[in-house]
C-alpha cells in the first residue's frame, strides 16, 4: 500500500482515499464473501469497512500499518453483517464470476461442494480465522492483531475451527453416505 | 474422496487444501458499482477529527498527583453572585415556562442524531421511536440542543462551506443564524440562556445570535482547536481550547474575546486538553491529557489540578461530569486494547473506579443521561446502543439501533 496515499487519505484526500480504496476493495470483497458466504452481506461489510475506513482515517497511528487497520475493519464488519438475518426473502442462485484461470487440478468439484458445506457449518469466528490464516497467510500474530485478541486465543480459534471443519466434513459425509444408501 | 483423506494427513497437507480451496473461491470480482456506492458514500461523510479517535493515543497507571498550574484570577465572589443571579434567573423562568434549569439535573428526553442520508432525527431511548427533525436533500451535522431542551442547533453543508441553523426541537422555525458560507465549521454549543451560540471556523471563535441577528467572529491571538463551552451557571465566560505557536492550553475569557488568560500551561500537543467538560456549578472543568491519557480534575483558580492515572496499564480518556456534578464518567482503555466506561467520586480524593457495562473493542461515545441515572454508550462502528447503570451493572442492550457520529447528544426537560 502506498504510504503517500495513506498519509494524503490521512489529511482528508478523498482522492487519494479513493485510490486506496479502489486498489483494495477487491480483496476487501472476497475476504468477506469467504467469510460471509454471502455475496449481498459481503457487498455490505465492504462497504462498511471502507466507510469506517475513511470516518476514521484520522485515528490510524502509523500509515504502514493501514492493510492491517482496514482487515479490521472489514472482520468487524463481517460480524456484524454476519449478526444481522437475511433481508432476502427469496432463493438466489449464485453464479460467481470467475475469472479465466487454468483448471485446478487440486480440489475437483466434489470436493469443492464438500469443503463448501462444511465450512458453512462453522460459525463466524472459526470461518474468519480460516480465512485469515489460509487465504490472507497471516501469521498468528497478524491475525491477533486484526482481531484484536492474543495471540494464543488465535492459536486456540485456530485449533477449534480445524477440528470443526474436520467435524463437519465427517457429518457431511455420514449424511451423504445415509442418503445415498436409501433404496430409491 | 480426498478431502477428509487430507483431512487424516498431516496438518501441512490441510493447509494446503484449505490455501487452494480458498484460491479457487476468491476468484470472483466485487459488483461492478460497490466502488462507486462506497466512494460516494464516502464523499458525502467528513472524517472525524483525529482528536475523537482514541486510537490515535499513546498507551501508559490510579494514582492521584498534583501538578502546578500557573496562577490563576480568583472568582469566589464573582461566583456567587453568579450563582444568586443564576437562581433568580430560574425563579422568573420557572415562573414562565417549563424547561429545565440549563445546568443540574433535568429529566431525560430524546436523543439526536444524524441520518445516514444527512437528516437531523430524535430517537426516545425508551421506545426506539424515532423522528425526522430536518429532512431534505440538504446534509446537516452536528446537531446540539438547547440547554433547556426546546431547540437544536446544526451545521449544514451550503453551496460554497457551511452556515449555521436552528431549528425549534419539534423541527418548526428553521432559522440560518450565519449569512455568508463558513469553512470546517463545528464545536456548536449554547450559551445557557439559548440566546447565543458559539462555535468555531477555520480555527476563529464566532458567536451568533439564536434568533438570527448577528454573527461575527472574535479576533484572539491564537486559534481555537476543538473546544469550546460556556461555563456555568451563567456563561458570562467562555472556555476554550487553543494553540499558540503549535502548543495548545486552555483559555477562560468573556464572551466578548476579553479578560483572555490562560487556565493551563500551553504546553500542550496534538491530543491534550481534550474532552474539556465542566462541573455545573462552574467551579471545576476536567479534561484529557496525554501521553498518560489521564484525566486532570481543575478547580478554577486553584493552583493545582488534580490528576486521575489509573494503574496497572489502564487508561482514563473522555471525561464527563455527571448532571449533579458528583461523579465522573470516563473511558477505561484496558491493556487488551478493549474499552469501557468508568464512574469515580469527583470529590474522593482517592476515588475507586467502577466499571459498568460491557467491554468495546473500539472506541465509545458515551453521555450521561440528563436525569444522572444512567450512560447511554454505543461502540464506535456498532449502531446497539447500550444502558449503562453508574454503580455498575453488565448494562442493558437496547432494542433500537443508530449511530452517533460525533457524540451523543441528550434533550433535557423539565423534570
Amino acid at each position: 500500500m502506498e504510504r503517500d496515499l495513506v498519509e494524503r487519505a490521512m489529511a482528508r484526500d478523498h482522492d487519494a482515499f479513493s485510490e486506496l480504496a479502489r486498489i483494495s476493495i477487491r480483496r476487501l470483497y472476497v475476504v468477506a464473501r469467504l467469510i460471509l458466504r454471502d455475496e449481498e452481506k459481503a457487498e455490505d461489510a465492504t462497504q462498511e469497512a471502507l466507510v469506517a475506513a475513511w470516518s476514521h482515517i484520522a485515528g490510524l497511528r502509523d500509515p504502514d500499518r493501514f492493510e492491517a487497520w482496514l482487515h479490521r475493519l472489514l472482520v468487524r464488519s463481517c460480524y456484524r453483517e454476519a449478526g444481522r438475518s437475511s433481508r432476502r426473502g427469496r432463493i438466489e442462485v449464485h453464479v460467481p464470476f470467475l475469472e479465466a484461470s487454468e483448471p485446478d487440478s487440486s480440489l475437483d468439484l466434489a470436493d469443492r461442494d464438500e469443503l463448501e458445506r462444511g465450512f458453512r457449518r462453522l460459525d463466524t469466528d472459526q470461518r474468519t480465522i480460516l480465512v485469515l490464516h489460509y487465504y490472507l497467510g497471516l501469521s498468528l500474530d497478524e491475525a491477533a492483531d486484526v482481531l484484536g485478541i492474543p495471540p494464543g486465543t488465535v492459536r486456540s480459534r485456530l485449533h477449534r475451527a480445524i477440528v470443526a471443519m474436520r467435524a463437519a466434513l465427517e457429518a457431511d459425509a455420514r449424511s451423504r453416505l445415509t442418503t445415498e444408501g436409501r433404496p430409491t | 474422496m480426498t478431502t477428509r483423506d487430507d483431512l487424516d494427513r498431516q496438518s501441512p497437507q490441510f493447509d494446503r487444501l484449505m490455501a487452494a480451496w480458498f484460491e479457487t473461491e476468491a476468484r470472483v470480482h466485487e459488483p461492478g458499482d460497490l466502488l462507486d456506492r462506497t466512494l460516494s458514500r464516502t464523499a458525502s461523510t467528513r472524517p472525524r477529527p483525529a482528536w475523537l479517535l482514541p486510537e490515535r493515543w499513546l498507551p501508559m497507571e490510579l494514582t492521584m498527583q498534583r501538578v502546578r498550574l500557573p496562577r490563576a484570577a480568583r472568582y469566589a465572589a464573582l461566583l456567587v453572585a453568579l450563582i444568586l443571579l443564576a437562581a433568580l434567573a430560574l425563579v422568573v423562568v420557572g415562573t414562565s415556562r417549563r424547561v429545565p434549569a440549563p445546568f443540574g439535573p433535568a429529566a431525560n428526553g430524546r436523543v439526536a442524531f444524524v441520518t445516514r442520508t444527512g437528516d437531523i432525527a430524535t430517537i426516545d431511548p425508551a421506545t426506539g421511536a424515532t423522528s425526522t427533525i430536518v429532512g431534505g436533500p440538504d446534509a446537516d451535522r452536528y446537531p446540539v440542543f438547547s440547554l433547556d431542551g426546546t431547540r437544536i442547533a446544526f451545521v449544514r453543508e451550503v453551496p460554497g462551506g457551511d452556515a449555521v441553523f436552528v431549528v425549534e426541537a419539534s423541527g418548526a422555525k428553521l432559522t440560518r443564524l450565519t449569512k455568508d458560507p463558513l469553512a470546517e465549521t463545528g464545536l456548536l454549543t449554547w450559551s445557557p440562556d439559548g440566546s447565543q451560540i458559539a462555535f468555531h471556523s477555520l480555527g476563529s471563535l464566532w458567536i451568533a445570535r439564536t434568533d438570527g441577528s448577528d454573527a461575527h467572529r472574535i479576533d484572539l491571538d491564537f486559534s481555537i482547536a476543538d473546544e469550546i463551552e460556556f461555563r456555568p451557571p451563567d456563561g458570562a465566560e467562555l472556555l476554550v481550547r487553543g494553540t499558540r505557536r503549535g502548543m495548545a492550553g486552555l483559555f477562560l475569557m468573556k464572551t466578548d474575546g476579553t479578560d483572555v488568560r490562560a487556565l493551563t500551561p500551553i504546553d500542550g500537543g496534538q491530543f491534550d486538553y481534550l474532552w474539556v467538560t465542566w462541573s455545573p456549578d462552574g467551579r471545576r472543568v476536567a479534561y484529557h491529557k496525554v501521553p498518560a491519557n489521564e484525566i486532570h480534575i481543575l478547580t478554577i483558580g486553584a493552583a493545582e489540578a488534580t490528576v486521575l492515572r489509573p494503574e496497572g496499564g489502564l487508561q482514563l480518556l473522555f471525561p464527563r461530569f455527571s448532571p449533579d456534578g458528583t461523579r465522573l464518567a470516563f473511558v477505561v482503555w484496558h491493556p487488551d486494547d478493549t474499552k469501557q466506561i468508568g464512574v469515580a467520586a469527583a470529590d474522593d480524593p482517592t476515588p475507586r473506579v467502577t466499571l459498568t457495562g460491557p467491554t468495546f473493542p473500539s472506541g465509545i461515545q458515551y453521555d450521561w443521561s440528563p436525569d444522572g441515572t444512567k450512560l447511554l454508550a454505543i461502540g464506535w462502528e456498532s449502531d446497539v446502543p447500550w444502558v449503562l447503570d453508574p454503580a455498575g451493572s453488565a448494562g442493558q442492550r437496547s432494542d433500537w439501533r443508530a449511530t452517533f457520529p460525533d457524540w451523543i447528544e441528550w434533550q433535557r426537560l423539565a423534570s
